[in-house]
């Protein structure tokens, strides 16, 4: 079974499934991951080519440098099952320490589920936190500008 | 005898003196502001004393503070690093004053040698090239048109009183100087309250070639060969290297005596630095005084790789009155070395400086690799100071040898948690002009977009490892933050309490 992950570079968003045995599928190519040492690991692309890949930061933003080139990614939220919907996060927080850029919803609104909540920023990428569930925005915990911390209910929906 | 250096610097610089001191036998005192209480220069002196807050205008810069320092820590010498207080005569002055050894030139040095134009008319008066000018004291056309077709074109009609290109004209034709003079003159009164103009010939794709001096008390002066430093942006430096591809054995031999005479007229002591703009090429080059810089020089490890020397314990030996370790006779230059300053800059924003913390920082190691850094893991750069985190000093046998060291070197430095210049030092290394050693002082200028137009690296080979990593939500190897204690007692070996 493998597992989801969104991870976003500047403006793109990658999609990449995380099987067993260190495999990870994105864009129908798989890599074979292997860890190469503390913070270090081998990626091999499907052309058999390999490289070393140091990573630092928290695992949610997190830095990547390999044969002096560095990369910023923020790999979001936790783990889900390949081809659940994006609207199936289980809570509405911030994967990361971040900066409220925007909130498309107020108290009262009604929101479906998938439908963004709160839009934050971190490592000069733009993360969108999306309903969890279909029903009535009950409350916003947050406000434009805030830094969050990471684990923090942001918007609370009663369905 | 010098028994204690005060370090009047924070850093690389301050770590690479201290590593001089403990080498020599003496003993070290470090001086840090409040962002800097647990910066590693601190951590590796005997003791360390708390100069100001922050800014470094009343920290590193504050000589009231300083010399305080060193009197409370019975520092018997001070030593300014580059930058900061380094050129500052009043420093040096201060230091004396308080009975303590300066480890650089005199003050009265520094003073003729801080006026750039009393420092020209010095290094005439020599007989060291300068770049050919004339300010005749007839300013009228006639007279400044003999004078410029004496000095011949292509030349520069600049405001005498100005500075800063304002008012500068380039005049590649003589017949051209009936509408350049009165236009100069023109802007010349208006921008300085003055319209006597200053003609000099301009040095067109020059390179800035610089020599290594050392002299000492008894006024014995070697030149330690030059440096070339033409790569550079906005007159910073980012790439260095020794020999330069462009400085043949007759040029060298002349630009070094001249270097030498440079420094006996002014009776210089200690570590300096004569720049040099370079024209032309082979052994017809010429060269023009620019001039001296009265302190160690950031660049100097390229020299001590290729010279076989260690420039700053001859710092502290000459400081302590002791005679020049070597005659000229005895330096010779062996291999070629490069330096690529790793600066905290965004290349691809302007080279906006970057702070932040150092999540992961790795120096790269191996035969003929020297890296001079005041960083660690899990410290942080802050906004209030020079944004340079390294300096990654190579040798090899030959140029071709120490630049592939110089680019296998970079691959290997890892840095996470701030953007750094590793990837644009790696293509200026890599352009054909800069393998090709034919690099002037606009080199940079003019390959700005391709150096920083580099490939990246593929996101979806860091996005593979990211998400492996990932994996159950654990935080990424590598300190998020280092332990730190808020009181430096807790933590800091031979720390002693001066106040």
């Amino acid at each position: 079974m493998s597992r989801r992950y969104r991870v976003m570079h500047g403006g793109d968003e990658i999609t990449a499934d995380l099987a067993g045995d260190g495999l990870v599928e994105i864009d129908g190519r798989t890599y074979r991951v292997t860890p190469a040492g503390p913070g270090r690991y081998r990626v091999t692309d499907p052309d058999g080519h390999a490289q070393l890949v140091a990573l630092a930061g928290p695992a949610h933003a997190t830095w990547a440098v390999s044969d002096g080139r560095a990369v910023e990614l923020l790999v979001d939220g936790s783990p889900r099952r390949a081809g659940a919907s994006r609207a199936a996060d289980s809570d509405m927080t911030a994967p990361m320490p971040a900066t409220v850029v925007a909130l498309p919803v107020a108290p009262g609104d009604r929101v479906e589920a998938g439908a963004p909540v709160v839009v934050l920023e971190a490592m000069k990428m733009e993360l969108t936190i999306r309903a969890s569930k279909s029903g009535v925005v009950r409350a916003v915990r947050c406000a434009v500008g805030e830094i969050v911390a990471p684990g923090v209910p942001l918007v609370e929906i009663e369905g | 005898m010098i028994r204690r250096v005060l370090i009047a610097n924070r850093g690389e610089i301050a770590l690479r003196v201290i590593r001089a001191c403990r080498s020599a036998g003496i003993g070290t005192v470090a001086v840090y502001s409040d962002a800097d209480a647990e910066s590693p220069h601190v951590i590796a002196a005997d003791q360390a004393v708390r100069v100001g807050p922050a800014p470094a205008a009343e920290s590193y810069l504050n000589i009231g503070a300083l010399i305080d320092a060193a009197r409370q820590t019975g520092a018997d010498a001070v030593h300014p690093g580059y930058g900061f207080l380094s050129e500052r005569a009043p420093f040096a002055n201060a230091v004396e004053q308080a009975g303590m050894v300066f480890i650089g030139p005199t003050a009265d040095s520094i003073t003729r040698l801080g006026s750039k134009t009393g420092a020209r008319k010095l290094m005439e008066a020599a007989g060291v090239p300068v770049v050919p000018g004339a300010a005749p004291d007839d300013q009228s056309d006639a007279a400044l048109t003999a004078a410029a077709t004496a000095l011949g074109v292509p030349l520069l009609v600049k405001p005498a009183a100005g500075g800063g290109g304002i008012g500068m004209k380039t005049v590649r034709d003589l017949a051209d100087l009936a509408t350049a003079l009165p236009q100069a003159r023109r802007e010349a009164q208006a921008a300085f309250g003055n319209p006597t103009l200053y003609l000099e010939r301009l040095v067109e794709r020059p390179r800035h070639i610089e020599v290594q001096i050392f002299a000492d008390a008894a006024g014995r002066t070697v030149h330690l060969f030059e440096r070339e430093c033409s790569a550079q942006r906005r007159h910073q430096k980012v790439i260095e290297e020794t020999p330069s591809p462009a400085v043949t054995p007759a040029v060298r031999a002349r630009i070094g005596a001249a270097a030498v005479r440079a420094a006996e007229t002014v009776g210089y002591r200690n570590a300096g630095t004569v720049e040099f703009l370079l024209e032309g090429d082979g052994d017809e080059a010429k060269f023009y005084f620019l001039e001296i810089n009265t302190r160690l020089q950031v660049e100097h490890p390229i020299t001590e790789c290729v010279v076989g020397v260690d420039l700053v314990q001859a710092q502290l030996a000459v400081a302590a009155g002791l005679p020049l370790p070597w005659r000229q006779e005895d330096l010779t230059q062996r291999g070629h070395a490069v330096e690529c300053r790793i600066y905290a800059e965004d290349p691809a924003q302007g080279f906006l400086p970057q702070a932040g913390p150092l999540l992961r920082y790795r120096e790269p190691s191996g035969p003929g690799i020297r890296v001079d850094s005041g960083v660690v893991e899990g410290g942080a750069v802050s906004v209030y100071y020079d944004p340079m985190l390294a300096k990654l000093v190579t040798w090899g046998e030959t140029r071709e040898h120490s630049v592939a060291r110089a680019r296998e070197a970079l691959r290997r430095f890892e840095i996470l948690g701030l953007r750094t210049n590793i990837a644009f030092c790696a293509a200026i290394l890599a352009h054909p002009e800069f393998v090709a050693g034919r690099i002037d002082t606009g080199f940079l200028g003019r390959e700005l977009a391709s150096l920083t137009a580099a490939a990246p690296l593929p996101p979806a080979i860091a996005a593979a490892a990211a998400v492996h990593a990932a994996r159950g939500g654990a935080t990424v190897a590598g300190p998020v933050s280092r332990v730190t204690a808020t009181d430096p007692f807790d933590t800091l070996r031979g720390w002693r309490q001066s106040s």
